[in-house]
Formats: C-alpha cells, sequence, structure tokens
C-alpha cells in the first residue's frame, strides 16, 4: 500500500443491509474514479463508509494518507468567512488546545490561489454562489492534505460554466497534484469527459469497475439506467458523450 | 471582517475598558462617596475602621469582581453553547444546569440549610442536570445536537416544575418571598468568600474553552461534516458542556438565576468581531462581564433597596435583543 | 480631713470609672433565633425590616429611634398606618423583609437592625459582618433546635405564640430602652384578652363557629400561624386547621368542602371581599349564602403573627361578631379606642363593618 491509494475489498455497506454484493476497488494516486448510477442507489452512502462516518458491514477499507470528502451540501450556521472555512479543514494537524499557526493560514491561501478565487478570502461564505461555495468546500478538502479526495456530487447543482471548472478542477488534482479522487455522479457525460475509471451502480445489487472506456457502454448504461442511451464520438473532440434516445410522448 | 492585526489591539481595548468601567462602578452606590475618597481607600487597605474603607473592600469590590465573573462565565457560555448546537437563538440554559441548580438552592432554602450548604446543593443539582441530560440521550440511542437540545428541554421542564411544586408547598409569608427573590438573582450577599467559590471554577473552565476556541468553529459544523474533517465530535462536545455545566453551576450557586445575559450578550460580540469563535469567545466574556457590572450597578443604586438582577436583564435583554434581530435581519434583506 | 479627701478621690474616680464604663459599654442580648448579640447599651437609631416589629415600637413609643424602614411597609401594614406615624413616609428603606441594600444601610448608620426570623442566614450574616449587630424577632417560641425553621410542628401553638409575644415585646422594648412600656402593653394585652376570651372559652369543638379567613387568591392560613388561635379564642374553628399546614395557597375546591359558616377578609384586604361577594363560584358556600362576609377592622390583625392588638381586641370583635348575646353589653368601639389612645396617641377611626 503506497500512500495516496484506497483500497476496497469485499465491502458490504449499509445502513442495516447491504445495499450491494461486496464491493472491490482499487483507486490510485493519479486516478479519478466516477462513481456512477441512479439516484437512490447508495452512492453517498458508499462516501459515508470510504469516509468513516458510517461503519461498514464486513470487508476492508484500505487508506494511508488520508481521505478528504466535499458533501454534496454544505450548511453553516454561521457567516462564517472564507478563509475561516478552509481553515477549518487543518483540524487534524492542529493539536487539541491549539489555534492554528501560520503555517495552515499559509495552506488557506495557497488553496485559495490554486482555485483562482484568493480574492474570496474575506468574504462571507453564505453570500457566495453556488458554484463558488462549491470550491471552497473544495478548497477545504484540499488543506487536509489527505491524498484521497471524494467529492459527492460536485456538479449537480452547478450550471454548465461551473460544472466545467469544477470537471477541469478535477482533473489537474488527479494529474497535476498526483491524488487520487473519486466523485459520485449520475450523468454519464460526467465520467467520460474526466474519469479515467468508473464504478458503475446497477440495480439490484450489481456493480462493474474499470477504465471508463470499458465501463460506460451503451449496453451498461441501458443495464443501470433503463433508458436506450447512444454513446457518440464526435471527429473533433477527444472525449465521446452519450446522448439519450427517448421520445416524450405528445 | 477584522483582519487579525487589528483583533487584538481592540481586544485590548475592549478588556481594558471593562477593567475601566469596574473601577468606575467603585464610585457608585448608595453610600456617597467621593471619587478623591474611593481613591485613597483604594490605596489605603490598612484603615479597617472607617466605614468608606469597609463599603470600598467589602461590599464594592467583592461585588463588582462578582458581576464581571459571572457575566463573562454566562456570555462565554452562550456563545460557545451557541455553536456547539449550531444555533445563534441558544441559551445556557439549554443544558439543564440552570433549572437544576434552581431547584437545588430553591430546595435548600425550602429546607432552610445554612448558606454553605445551599451554594453546594445548588451547585450540585446543576451538574446533576447536565448528567441526566446524557442519561436521557443515551436512552434515545444517540447523542447528536438535536437529542440534547430536546433532553435539555425535557430535564428543564422536570426541574422547573420541581421549583414550582416548592413554591406552592412553601409557606407564603415567610419562605415564597425568599424563594421568589433568590430566583431572580443578585449579587446582594457577595463577599470574598463567594469571589473565591466563583473564581475557581471560572478560571479552569475559561482557560479550557478559551484554548478550544478553534474548535468550537468546527463543532458549530453538523456532526457528519465535522467527523469528515477528523473532528472527535462526541469527547469534544461532552468535554465542552462539561466546561459550560461548571461555570453555569457555579454562578448560579453564588448569585441565583440570571436570564438573558448568555443569549443577547454573544450576538452583540458578533456584531463587534464577527462569528469566528476564536475573536467570540473571549469578546463575549468580556462585553457579559462589563454588562453585568452596569446592571448590578443599576441593581445597587438606581432605589434605596435592592433590585433584583433578573428584572433589569430581562428589561434591557429583551429590546435590546428585538433590536438586533430587526437590526441583522436589515442586513439580509439588503 | 487627709483621709477625708482620700476617700473622696477615690468616690471621685470609681465615680468617673463607672460613668465612663457605662457610656462606652455594651450589653449581650438573645434574639429570638437564639443569637448572642453585642449591642450599644443605649440604642437611639435602629432600621425595622419586619412589619411586626415596626407595629410594635411605635406602641412602645418608639418611633422617633426609627431611622429606616422596609419598603413594603405600606403592603404589609395598610398605608393607614402612617396615621400613627406620619414620618414614616420620609424614612428611608434600605431593605426588606428578605434583602438589604447594605450601602444603604451603612448610609443611615443604624446601632441596630430589626430583621424577621425568616430573613435569609446570608443577609443576617453581611449585616453583621458590616458592624451592624441584627436583632431577629419571630414572635414565637419554639422548642430547641426548631427556631427558625419556617414551619415547626408545635407541640403547643398557644404556648408558643403566647410565650413568643411576650419574649419578643421584652426583646425589643430592652433594646430600645422602653422596659416599662414593653411591661404595660403586656400586661394590659394579656389581661384585656382573658378577660373577654372568658364568654366563649368553653365552646366545645363541635358547636363552635367554622370559619375561614380569606387572603388574596386563595391564599389562607393553616395551622401552626396565629390565625387559627385567635379563631379559638373568638370560639370560632379554622376549617383550614385540619389540613393545611402554614400559609398557603388553596383551591375553591377545599374551600367548597370546608363549607365555612363565616368568612373574614383582612383590613389590608378589602377587595378580597368584593370578589367573593361577586363571584358565582362562591356562592354556593354557607357564608356567602347568609351573607356572612366580614372586614375585619384594623386592630383585628389575623396574622400569622400575633399582635398585642390583635389579642386585646380583634379577638373580642371577632367573638362579639360570632356570638353577639355573649357580649351584649360589651363596647368593642370603646375598648378600641382606649387601646388606641394608650398604645398609638391617637383616636381610632372605625372603618370596618
Amino acid at each position: 500500500m503506497k500512500t495516496g491509494e484506497l483500497r476496497v475489498q469485499q465491502l458490504l455497506y449499509g445502513h442495516k443491509v447491504p445495499l450491494f454484493e461486496p464491493l472491490s476497488f482499487h483507486c490510485q494516486q493519479g486516478e479519478v474514479w466516477a462513481v456512477l448510477g441512479r439516484n437512490g442507489l447508495g452512492k453517498s452512502t458508499l462516501l459515508d463508509t470510504l469516509t468513516g462516518t458510517l461503519k461498514p458491514l464486513a470487508g476492508n477499507i484500505e487508506n494511508e494518507g488520508g481521505i478528504g470528502i466535499v458533501a454534496q451540501h454544505s450548511h453553516l450556521p454561521f457567516p462564517y468567512s472564507v478563509s475561516d472555512v478552509v481553515l477549518m479543514g487543518r483540524a487534524q494537524h492542529v493539536k487539541l488546545f491549539s489555534q492554528p499557526g501560520s503555517a495552515d493560514k499559509q495552506k488557506v491561501i495557497e488553496a485559495l490561489e490554486q482555485l483562482n478565487i484568493a480574492q474570496l478570502v474575506s468574504t462571507p461564505f453564505t453570500s457566495l454562489s453556488g458554484g463558488q461555495q462549491q470550491l471552497v468546500m473544495i478548497a477545504r478538502a484540499l488543506v487536509t492534505a489527505s491524498q484521497i479526495l471524494l467529492l459527492d456530487e460536485p456538479c449537480s447543482a452547478l450550471d454548465l460554466a461551473n460544472q466545467e471548472v469544477v470537471l477541469q478542477l478535477i482533473s489537474d488534482l488527479a494529474h497535476r497534484q498526483h491524488r487520487g479522487i473519486i466523485f459520485t455522479t449520475h450523468d454519464p457525460v460526467h465520467a467520460l469527459q474526466v474519469a479515467t475509471h468508473t464504478l458503475l451502480l446497477l440495480p439490484g445489487g450489481k456493480w462493474l469497475a474499470g477504465a471508463t472506456d470499458t465501463i460506460v457502454t451503451e449496453d451498461n448504461l441501458y443495464q443501470a439506467y433503463g433508458l436506450t442511451l447512444r454513446k457518440i464520438r464526435m471527429d473533433n473532440y477527444a472525449t465521446p458523450f452519450v446522448a439519450p434516445l427517448f421520445t416524450i410522448e405528445k | 471582517m477584522l483582519s487579525s492585526e487589528s483583533f487584538i489591539p481592540q481586544q485590548l481595548v475592549l478588556i481594558i475598558s471593562v477593567l475601566l468601567l469596574g473601577v468606575a462602578s467603585l464610585c457608585v452606590g448608595q453610600y456617597s462617596l467621593t471619587l478623591s475618597e474611593v481613591l485613597h481607600q483604594l490605596t489605603h487597605y490598612s484603615d479597617t475602621q472607617g466605614i468608606a474603607n469597609q463599603v470600598i473592600w467589602t461590599v464594592r469590590l467583592p461585588r463588582i469582581l462578582m458581576a464581571l465573573l459571572a457575566g463573562g462565565a454566562l456570555g462565554l457560555c452562550g456563545a460557545t453553547l451557541q455553536g456547539v448546537f449550531h444555533n445563534p437563538l441558544v441559551d445556557p440554559h439549554i443544558i439543564g444546569v440552570t433549572s437544576g441548580a434552581a431547584f437545588g438552592g430553591t430546595l435548600a432554602i425550602l429546607l432552610g440549610l445554612e448558606p454553605l450548604l445551599m451554594m453546594g446543593s445548588t451547585f450540585f443539582f446543576g451538574l446533576s442536570a447536565l448528567i441526566l441530560v446524557y442519561a436521557i440521550a443515551a436512552l434515545q440511542g444517540r447523542e447528536n445536537a438535536l437529542v440534547l437540545i430536546l433532553s435539555g428541554i425535557i430535564l428543564s421542564g422536570f426541574f422547573a416544575a420541581l421549583v414550582s411544586l416548592i413554591q406552592y408547598q412553601a409557606d407564603t409569608e415567610e419562605v415564597l418571598p425568599n424563594i421568589v427573590f433568590w430566583l431572580l438573582g443578585s449579587f446582594a450577599t457577595a463577599n470574598w468568600h463567594k469571589v473565591l467559590m466563583l473564581t475557581v471554577p471560572v478560571i479552569i473552565s475559561t482557560a479550557i474553552l478559551f484554548q478550544l476556541r478553534w474548535r468550537i468553529n468546527l463543532l458549530s459544523l453538523n456532526d457528519k461534516d465535522a467527523k469528515a474533517l477528523g473532528v472527535s465530535v462526541v469527547p469534544l462536545r461532552r468535554s465542552v458542556l462539561v466546561c459550560c455545566a461548571f461555570l453555569v453551576a457555579a454562578q448560579v450557586a453564588v448569585s441565583g438565576s440570571i436570564a438573558w445575559v448568555g443569549l443577547v450578550i454573544p450576538h452583540l460580540a458578533r456584531l463587534l468581531v464577527g462569528v469566528d469563535h476564536r475573536r467570540l469567545l473571549p469578546t463575549a466574556f468580556w462585553m457579559g462581564g462589563g454588562f453585568m457590572i452596569v446592571v448590578d450597578d443599576i441593581a445597587r443604586t438606581l432605589m434605596q433597596a435592592e433590585i433584583p438582577l433578573g428584572i433589569i436583564t430581562a428589561l434591557l435583554g429583551a429590546p435590546l435583543f428585538t433590536f438586533l434581530l430587526i437590526h441583522s435581519s436589515r442586513r439580509g434583506r439588503r | 480631713m487627709a483621709t477625708m479627701l482620700i476617700l473622696r478621690n477615690i468616690v471621685l474616680v470609681l465615680a468617673s470609672m463607672f460613668i465612663a464604663l457605662n457610656a462606652q459599654a455594651d450589653r449581650i442580648i438573645t434574639d429570638q433565633l437564639g443569637r448572642q448579640v453585642t449591642i450599644p447599651d443605649h440604642v437611639e437609631k435602629v432600621v425595622v425590616l419586619q412589619h411586626q416589629t415596626l407595629n410594635l415600637l411605635v406602641q412602645l413609643n418608639a418611633q422617633n429611634e426609627i431611622a429606616g424602614v422596609m419598603t413594603s411597609w405600606k403592603k404589609q401594614l395598610g398605608p393607614e398606618f402612617s396615621r400613627f406615624m406620619p414620618e414614616i413616609t420620609s424614612l428611608p428603606t434600605p431593605g426588606d423583609l428578605t434583602s438589604v441594600n447594605i450601602e444603604s444601610l451603612l448610609a443611615i448608620h443604624p446601632q441596630v437592625v430589626f430583621v424577621a426570623n425568616y430573613a435569609p442566614a446570608e443577609m443576617i450574616q453581611q449585616i453583621q459582618s458590616a458592624g451592624i449587630p441584627v436583632v431577629a424577632v419571630s414572635l414565637r417560641k419554639d422548642a430547641d433546635g426548631q427556631q427558625d425553621k419556617m414551619n415547626p410542628t408545635m407541640a403547643d401553638e398557644e404556648l408558643a405564640y403566647n410565650e413568643g409575644l411576650k419574649q419578643g415585646i421584652r426583646l425589643i422594648a430592652d433594646v430600645v430602652g422602653r422596659k416599662p412600656e414593653g411591661e404595660a402593653l403586656i400586661k394590659y394585652t394579656f389581661t384585656a384578652r382573658e378577660k373577654f376570651n372568658a364568654p366563649v372559652a368553653n365552646i366545645p369543638d363541635t358547636q363552635k363557629v367554622r370559619v375561614y379567613m380569606a387572603n388574596p387568591d386563595l391564599m389562607t392560613y393553616g395551622s401552626g400561624k396565629y390565625t387559627g388561635l385567635m379563631m379559638k379564642h373568638a370560639g370560632a374553628l379554622n376549617v383550614a386547621a385540619a389540613s393545611v399546614k402554614g400559609a398557603r395557597q388553596v383551591s375553591l375546591e377545599q374551600v367548597l368542602q370546608w363549607n365555612p359558616q363565616v368568612i373574614f377578609v383582612q383590613d389590608r384586604y378589602p377587595q378580597v371581599v368584593t370578589e367573593i361577594l361577586n363571584d358565582p363560584n362562591w356562592q354556593g358556600i354557607d357564608a356567602v349564602k347568609n351573607h356572612r362576609v366580614w372586614l375585619m377592622p384594623e386592630y383585628a390583625k389575623a396574622w400569622g403573627y400575633p399582635m398585642p392588638e390583635a389579642l386585646a381586641i380583634g379577638e373580642l370583635w371577632m367573638a362579639k361578631k360570632l356570638y353577639p348575646d355573649a357580649y351584649k353589653n360589651v363596647d368593642v368601639a370603646a375598648l378600641a379606642q382606649d387601646y388606641y389612645q394608650n398604645f398609638y396617641r391617637v383616636n381610632w377611626q372605625p372603618d370596618a363593618k
């Protein structure tokens, strides 16, 4: 086990009853894993189990180097400033009775700069747009200095422009910073665009995992969504995309 | 928001202002003393014969110190608990300690216990209330903020009912007036002994909470987010609640129950320094102390007899809180 | 000749020593909480934080020594009390029954402070620590060890209050140097009482008139209070005494169950009479049906604590009200006038029905 790897072996997870057959996959540094599936199957629950919030029912999760998570919704009871919010990510690096020091504050600035939101440092979090809030939360996950980052539906509430920003960021974090990224989504296009690997969750407790191209196929998507979809490659674009082929009855 | 550079000098200004307020309060009271007399007595403790000396050293000074410590404890507690329970409408009474302590004191008055035993009873029942809150939470099988708040409400209601029962049982001529006056809070019988009894828990708990002030930011997140950031929420929250329980129980033991301070002061402090608890907690302490000194000045000077503190804090606190709510909602609308 | 000179000098020295000692001398008295209190020999300036003591001081003709009173004197004694002591309205009010503003007290420089026996121990401690002697008055002589309990189980209530009142009057008189006035008050009170209780002294319990004492908000006095004794001396039975202990709030159901034949209301609560007469819930009660809801005169202080005027003429008034035939030839008003002239030094003004 190298630092920055997440190895899952024969994992059974769920609140009381296992949601899936024993799950095994291995996320390495530099890889981007998309967890793809319909809403309500258990994608978020998987992330909770990986971070330790929910206890696994059986199986192994091996990790060194820490796991950081960016939740889908962030609710803050008080209008903390962006720097206060991101600084919270340093919790594991600050001793119990100590206060964050200049090194911690430096990490905060670095993370904000990396995400191009350094100018928001003193803005109250509550007055930011959805996309900006998402970036701040990613910055917070970054300063935890975890090697593996989990993102729960990072694009679901964002407009297309912001989605592109986030997806590009995910790619940079993986390839330029050599972290392992796992993100959940219900949109196969996100997986095609940025994920090196995909974990496809199917109804009935089944799952498929592997390189994105092999997993995100029309057949598998029909199994997953119950809809006919066409995977289309266009000449000028490196990544394929998926289009729905259903028509609405009038 | 303030930059970190301007915070320390601002805190110093606040602390010095409060201390000056305390010294100024030495000049205020029903027994008239001029400023020069006050300063003279402050520097000549050896003169224990004169009434002026007595007024300064055994009446006003312990009383002002007690007001500072009690108000500071309540302000600090209120700010901390508002963070821990993710809710700016929380009052220190929410953990049930005030009601438990009120029961302990009322019971002591009914039984005619002597002052030291009465303080012990108040303190003991105050702390027991927190233990019972955790017991009720444990029975529910979970220990998150909502469960604790509900348990606190249940327990507060229960102890309040016991207090009412005692009031009903009490002799209306001889015992009831005593109970009613004590429940409204007063520093009238402050002495150095009581100040010492308040100082010890206040210093210990305040020191601990002061060191944990950044962690309160983390506790103010919901449990899942905090845990995901690596915070051991349950033990940390327990320790914080125990510290707050000590603060509140000690305060009620020496001066009866004082309402509104723990609710309103944190909001005022937030107006001044923002929501980061690293700044909020010390500011809430000092503002609470200053506020309490002013309230006590009114209590002992406005009329010839003593006015119970609860009346003044309510008359000042409620309008102040209304103003704060209006002000913050106006800001929100902009 | 020389011997005479020496003798004279010795006598002079002894005399001056005696005078000097006396002037600075303190004396030790025991108050009704059993506390030994050191007070100056001559007390000319007191603060009174208990209304019963205030009433007694006025009757002992010591009102000029009073330098401060309790804030709630009007509520406790009625505003008419200023008739007996006009200067009371301008006196400072440094505290009340259960609290004191120590600075206001110090500003008055009193030599003694009178408090109730149930004043909080902290308050008594604080005043003593400030160097001012505190004398607690209870007007009740309890068995040892129960002196400051609120509702002591008294083996003999009668004895406790009789002896307690005498002890209290003597204590107060002693403090302010009115010993002869104190004895006079005691003698007058107990002689009058014995005389006028006689006609109703032997009525058996089953034939006693059943009486309820109505304070505002359904408050009344149960056992252990002077109120019940007053009724007993008037040949009446306190309906609340059997099941209620001390001064307490009761429920309307209880009053309906007791169904008193007479309802008395103290002079300081005239509104209660109107309330009872106009409240439909009370109309079923015997006393209301037969128009026997009476406001008592000022001197008939049917309080928890005994007051001499209550013993001397109050009980008489009540007895005559309940058993008019037994007192055909007794002119209560004249007796009241006599008492007021003697001890309040003003005229009695009837204002009760």
